[in-house]
């Protein structure tokens, strides 16, 4: 948002003002100075604000659990689609692929290769479940 | 003689202590945060949007969002500057998508406000502290968003100008010259209605 260009103010009256201000902080009993703004600082402290409702703190902390939950497992069903859009693909061409990998490397170096993969995948899986603990364990305390 | 500010220094530590604690997910932390602040947070979005539902929606909202960009607080400055950034900026935005202006395009639309401000008032009876103080209530609940924040934020959080401009992202210069035409303005509406300075 563009702010205007402010006008030039009377410093003599802004004193006042700030003089008012300062009395009123003060509550100081003698009535000095400008009469007229120290009623305008007195109806500005004065005027009536609302608070925020009981248990309004501990409701905004239950609503950030129930929105964390619900992220986290659109995130899992993300990696889910995820994850079968790639055995899809995958499936699709691996048999070719596959046959032509072990052509290459050898039968022995083909083996230790799915069971690097296999360990790869189990990491990653054992991960997602922890961490879905670990969030469910959070909405309880908090929720 | 005027209160000394608290220690700004132990403040900060105080503030980086509540934050590590809510980044690092301790029960209750991001709670505590939540009733340390919620008053602030309240008064600037109710002195913007001056409507409660909008009020303890968008205040639920300016938690979430800090809640959410907490790690980016660097503690350079209080906690408190920080929050209340948030919460002027969510109700900002909300004015914004309703095509609710901030503040006053130019000077001398005070005859709008002083309009209709003594709808409902008794003129000749106008002399009690009472009276003279629902007056300006009035006339202050019609200043522009802006303006009303910036007289909550200045006389009732105490907040000096500087911290005022952080939250509210206007130069200093500007807020002083809207303070002092909202408060000038206040007090010629005071003139005008009671015939004389009080």
């Amino acid at each position: 948002m563009n702010h205007p260009v402010p006008d030039p103010i009377d410093e003599r009256e802004w004193l006042a003002q700030e003089q008012a201000m300062r009395a009123a902080r003060a509550r100081a009993a003698d009535a000095t100075g400008d009469g007229g703004y120290r009623a305008v600082v007195e109806a500005i402290v004065s005027m009536p604000l609302g608070a925020p409702p009981a248990g309004f703190a501990a409701a905004v902390s239950a609503e950030r659990s129930r929105r964390a939950r619900r992220d986290r497992r659109i995130a899992a069903l993300g990696f889910g689609v995820l994850a079968m859009a790639v055995l899809v693909t995958g499936g699709a061409f691996s048999v070719p692929a596959w046959q032509a990998l072990r052509a290459a490397i050898g039968g022995e170096a083909s083996a230790w290769l799915s069971v690097i993969a296999g360990m790869a995948a189990l990491t990653w899986a054992c991960r997602q479940v922890l961490a879905m603990m670990a969030a469910g364990r959070e909405g309880k305390a908090v929720g | 003689m005027l209160p000394s500010p608290p220690d700004a220094s132990l403040t900060i530590a105080v503030d980086r202590d509540l934050v590590q604690a809510v980044l690092a997910g301790r029960p209750d932390a991001f709670e505590r945060l939540v009733r340390d602040y919620q008053r602030l947070c309240w008064h600037i979005i109710e002195r913007m949007v001056r409507h409660p539902d909008d009020t303890r929606e968008l205040c639920q909202e300016a938690f979430l969002r800090v809640h959410q960009s907490l790690h980016q607080y660097r503690g350079d400055s209080a906690l408190k500057s920080w929050i209340a950034q948030v919460a002027y900026s969510v109700a900002a935005r909300h004015l914004e998508r309703r095509r609710i202006p901030l503040a006053e395009a130019a000077e001398g639309d005070g005859l709008a406000l002083a309009e209709g401000v003594g709808d409902g008032f008794d003129l000749e009876s106008a002399i009690a502290d009472e009276e003279i103080r629902g007056l300006l209530h009035t006339a202050i609940a019609r200043l522009p968003p802006l303006q009303r924040t910036v007289l909550t934020l200045y006389h009732l959080e105490e907040m000096p100008l500087g911290e005022i401009a952080r939250v509210t992202g206007v130069p200093e210069g500007t807020l002083k010259s809207h303070l002092f035409r909202s408060r000038k303005r206040l007090r010629e509406i005071l003139e005008t209605r009671l015939g004389a300075t009080p």
